[in-house]
């Protein structure tokens, strides 16, 4: 009983849930969205209401977050590398045109100043305006405009509304915001009565006209005709009229990694790193870590539990705390490093000693984890192994060398794989640590710490640039591939070493 | 076992070996405790150091005190407890509910036999190569979209962060439980269902009880890297005073060293201290997942 209870409470406040979100999408016209909602409802009821589907009632909660928020963004991420879509072209193509035609608005040449109040009439909103040069006062509305007889000013030489209107405040006027700064009374001609800011209006007229039959925009005062071009608008001497919108644009985004000058060269200088850091990563912890493991699980060594507990402090701190920590600790004129050893190397500030940097953070960060699976996996090396050797007469070195460390590496050879895709994508130990810098030369973004998941981030969120969310997701895509080459090659290659031993 | 029997081989070899020295095997182990803890160490001088510069280097008694902690905690403009606790807000519930769906896909994968059981378990593994990571950018102009629409859930809530955590939960930890579920028997839903038990009951009266400490352990294990997260936070919550400590404290910090450094190293030390006596208290399971290829994130 008590489960029926909840079940049905339960999918009360999903359909409740739903239904609300529903209406918003109604109300955008959003029906795409508001269809996938529907259907992943029903499909919600049908599952817990059904006497079958015994199955997918466990499945359906991680199922649905699943696809949206991993298996959707995965999709998302793939095709909107194949489009322009950045700041200059975020919008859709009638929100863009819309922008540009309110953007591009001149006060006309020699008409009045006017002083305004905003008024309204219940839900309707209107422009009270009093010529400076005649002192008439005149209603604009959405319909076009209208003389009010005897308007009278205030004080401050604002007219004050006639009757059955009322005035905004100074500072409901201020909130009106867009809906203010978007209102247009028209005059003919292209002309329309516009505000500007809350107490004043001018006779304001756009630059341009957009003709949808055409596809063209043109120039009122010149003539000029603007035409399109992948997501934009182009005048004739080939500057683009911003905003744009985003267009599918095929594999522009890869052929200019491939071929840009100004993208590829950073991105292959990035891209080598890249390979060279997270390899390094690897080999680096791995070696000190085996070192330790080898060293100190001594059976004469005491208060080895002890040991092992300090060890892995490195890898108990929060990550991104011990990141920052060492940023501080390698601060080129205040850091400890230079304070304690008395240099003065520039850590953080010059190209080669911030890689230098990174890794030895990494070093620090990453020896912990692989001095327990190296540990681990000594252990687990059967001792009958090591006890024939030495009968037949090798020696501790000789036992070492030939039969520990080949199985070791057996085991530990995936984990390394794992290490290095993990090490290929070290957001955190780049970003938090040099946020990719120093600066480059070749490049405004790509500093030179910068691994191709920091630049990805940097292009898609980086500020004092445009941000250029296609090219970004295009990086990702390759990432992926990289990543996912580079562990099925060496995955297939241990595995037919694993069989030939 | 196994090992007992190695050192046992190698002791008696040793013995013969007259000599034996093992006195480098401890410098080894200074050195590299100096290494692993000389960070940790300066951090925690650092914040108790009222002086609160970079570059104190000496220590003296009047160099002691808890004046960075007073200033974490009252400086406006760093509302340090609002981080703590939106840090432990977000991660907990995330981790809760990261476990609960990862338990019940667990169960329908390890105990109902249903059509593409095999398929979908090979297609989650698959989904694992594309790491969130990697989609930043698409989440992040799919939850702007989300924020025109539904502004409670959108850029800038906890919710919608929370629910973006939740889309990884199907991953790593059903497998991880379900590996778990493999290992109780079977038997025991074939007499319960025999004895005329539902599946729900079957989950709520065996399996979950059998299993809870375990999933206790990996709840605590989900909650100790969401609290690492920044890379998500830092898209999500970008407003200073409601965000969590990672982004807050790189915020704090970065660009500021000179100045905040007291400070940040105080919020530091108490921030790690809950995270790191988690790890040090699971270092068994942890060290036991290691060895399955969980690489902490």
């Amino acid at each position: 009983m008590l489960g029926i209870l909840i079940k049905i409470l339960l999918l009360g406040f999903v359909d409740a849930t739903s239904l609300w979100a529903g209406t918003f999408l109604l109300a955008m016209h959003n029906y795409l969205a508001l269809g996938v909602l529907a259907v992943a409802t029903l499909a919600i009821n049908y599952v817990y209401l059904s006497k079958r589907s015994k199955a997918s009632r466990w499945l359906i909660p991680g199922t649905i977050l699943l696809l949206v928020f991993q298996v959707y963004p995965v999709i998302f991420t793939a095709s909107t590398a194949f489009t322009n879509y950045s700041t200059d072209h975020y919008l859709g193509k009638s929100e863009a045109i819309t922008r540009i035609l309110s953007n591009n608005v001149v006060q006309v040449d020699g008409s009045p100043d006017y002083a305004l109040t905003v008024v309204h009439q219940g839900q309707t909103m209107a422009l009270l305006v009093a010529n400076a040069d005649t002192g008439e006062v005149q209603l604009a509305t959405s319909g076009g405009l209208s003389t009010v007889k005897d308007g009278q000013l205030d004080a401050d030489g604002k007219p004050i509304p006639p009757k059955g209107w009322k005035a905004y405040t100074f500072d409901e006027a201020l909130n009106l915001g867009d809906a203010l700064t978007n209102f247009r009374s028209p005059m003919g001609d292209g002309r329309y009565m516009a505000a500007l800011g809350v107490d004043a209006a001018a006779e304001s007229q756009s630059l341009l006209s957009y003709d949808a039959s055409k596809n063209i925009l043109t120039d009122t005062t010149t003539g000029d005709v603007y035409k399109e071009k992948q997501g934009a608008f182009y005048a004739p001497d080939g500057t683009m009229v911003t905003p744009g919108w985003h267009v599918a644009v095929g594999f522009q985004n890869f052929s200019e990694i491939l071929h840009d000058k100004t993208v590829k060269g950073p991105f292959v200088r990035v891209l080598i790193w890249t390979f060279v850091y997270a390899l390094l990563s690897v080999i680096i912890t791995f070696i000190l870590g085996l070192a330790l493991a080898l060293i100190l699980n001594h059976p004469r060594i005491k208060g080895r539990k002890a040991l092992r507990s300090i060890l892995i402090l490195p890898y108990a701190m929060p990550g991104f705390l011990s990141v920052l920590i060492w940023a501080g600790l390698l601060n080129d004129d205040f850091g400890a490093i230079n304070q304690v050893f008395g240099s003065h190397i520039p850590w953080l500030t010059d190209p080669f000693w911030a890689k230098v940097a990174t890794l030895l953070v990494q070093l620090w960060l990453g020896f912990p984890y692989m001095f327990l699976i190296t540990t681990g996996a000594i252990q687990s090396i059967p001792a009958e192994l090591a006890e024939a050797a030495s009968v037949d007469g090798a020696k501790p070195r000789q036992i070492l060398m030939k039969i520990k460390l080949p199985l070791l590496m057996v085991s530990v050879t995936p984990l390394l794989i794992g290490s290095f895709a993990y090490n290929f994508n070290n957001f955190g130990g780049i970003y938090l640590l040099t946020g990719g810098g120093p600066a480059m030369d070749d490049s405004p973004i790509a500093g030179a710490t910068d691994i191709l998941i920091s630049y990805t981030y940097k292009l898609a969120f980086g500020s004092g640039h445009g941000n250029d969310y296609g090219l970004a997701c295009a990086i990702s895509i390759l990432i992926f591939f990289i990543v996912a080459t580079v562990s099925t090659i060496s995955f297939t290659r241990t595995r037919a070493l694993e069989n030939l031993s | 076992m196994t090992s007992v029997g190695t050192h046992r081989v190698v002791k008696q070899k040793k013995r013969k070996m007259k000599r034996d020295r093992v006195w480098w095997r401890y410098l080894v182990a200074f050195v590299a405790i100096l290494f692993a803890l000389a960070p940790l160490v300066w951090i925690i001088l650092s914040a108790l150091n009222p002086t609160g510069g970079l570059a104190t280097v000496s220590i003296s008694k009047d160099m002691l005190g808890l004046d960075n902690f007073r200033t974490l905690f009252n400086d406006p403009d760093y509302p340090y407890l609002r981080w703590y606790k939106n840090s432990l807000m977000v991660s907990s519930i995330a981790a809760v509910f990261q476990v609960m769906i990862g338990t019940m896909s667990a169960y329908a994968f390890s105990r109902i036999k249903f059509k593409g059981r095999r398929m979908s378990l090979g297609g989650l593994l698959l989904l694992q190569m594309f790491p969130q990571l990697l989609s930043l950018v698409a989440i992040f102009l799919f939850m702007s979209k989300v924020s025109d629409i539904v502004p409670a859930l959108g850029i800038g809530t906890f919710a919608g962060l929370i629910l973006v955590y939740l889309g990884g939960s199907m991953g790593y930890n059903t497998y991880l439980i379900k590996g778990f579920f493999d290992t109780i028997p079977r038997e025991l839903d074939e007499a319960a269902t025999v004895d005329g038990a539902s599946a729900n009951q079957i989950f709520f009266k065996i399996i979950m009880p059998l299993a809870a400490p375990i999933l206790a352990v990996v709840a605590l294990l989900a909650f100790i890297g969401l609290m690492n997260d920044f890379v998500l936070a830092s898209i999500f919550l970008t407003k200073t005073e409601d965000t969590t400590l990672a982004v807050g404290l790189h915020g704090l910090v970065s660009g500021k060293y000179e100045t905040n450094w007291g400070v940040f190293a105080a919020g530091a030390l108490l921030a790690a201290i809950p995270v790191v006596i988690l790890f040090q208290l699971l270092q068994r399971f942890i060290v036991e997942g290691l060895a399955s290829g969980s690489v902490k994130g």
